[in-house]
């Protein structure tokens, strides 16, 4: 998402919606390769699907209504946490 | 076991990914590990089938709001597992503290570029879009 705004200028929404579509892409990879292994706990797996998808609904419908810079501070400040954790 | 925590996690990063556009693994991978006594590689694993969901719906939803390339996200996604390859021989060749030191250099990188471009001042006018 921030390659898509900072180096290709996408906007924040356009690059959240194509992230999101690139992202099934690679989690059906990782769910094929680690399924492979034995590593996926389809019932739990969909146990948390169903409430993320309702998150996810209400997500995107909140995120139309918030300014594009809001979306790029709340990404940062995930980022800066992100780091955070990595480093200790 | 609590389901009802797990619950309330996985929808709030479901929310989360509507919000930035990432998948929720960031909350769901710590949630499967802690409310559902599953090991770290198990979690990983797991939250992967909710990030497919949370992803497809997703993008289902902005692409009705106006805010998907589907093409450009196709090719990232086709693209992935080069940078898997590359991320697994760069992980053999350099030592792991390093790799999450990188990674936390990069992560600091991108959130200064966003909160410049936050911070830039007043958006253009974005709800009327020219013709693509």
């Amino acid at each position: 998402m921030p390659l898509l705004i900072l180096w290709l200028g996408y906007q924040e929404r356009e690059a959240t919606g194509t992230s999101l579509a690139a992202i099934v892409l690679i989690a059906l990879f990782g769910v094929a390769g680690h399924g492979a292994f034995g590593n996926v706990d389809f019932a739990k797996g969909v146990l948390i699907a169903v409430p993320a998808v309702a998150g996810v609904v209400v997500g995107t419908a909140l995120q139309q209504r918030v300014p594009e810079r809001v979306v790029s501070a709340v990404f940062a400040t995930l980022l800066v946490l992100s780091a955070g954790a990595l480093a200790l | 076991m609590d389901i009802a925590g797990l619950l309330v996690v996985a929808f709030g990063a479901g929310m989360l990914g509507g919000v930035v556009g990432v998948g929720g693994g960031v909350l769901f991978v710590p949630a499967l590990v802690v409310l559902m006594d599953l090991t770290q590689l198990e979690a990983e694993a797991t939250s992967l089938v909710a990030v497919v969901a949370v992803g497809a719906v997703g993008a289902w939803r902005q692409q009705g709001y106006g805010n998907l390339r589907a093409r450009d996200a196709l090719l990232i996604g086709l693209l992935s597992p080069v940078g898997v390859a590359v991320g697994v021989v760069a992980a053999n060749e350099v030592s792991g503290r390093a790799l999450e030191l990188l990674f936390a250099a990069l992560c600091l990188y991108f959130a200064a570029g966003l909160a410049l471009k936050a911070l830039r001042g007043p958006e253009p006018p974005s709800l009327v879009r020219p013709p693509q």
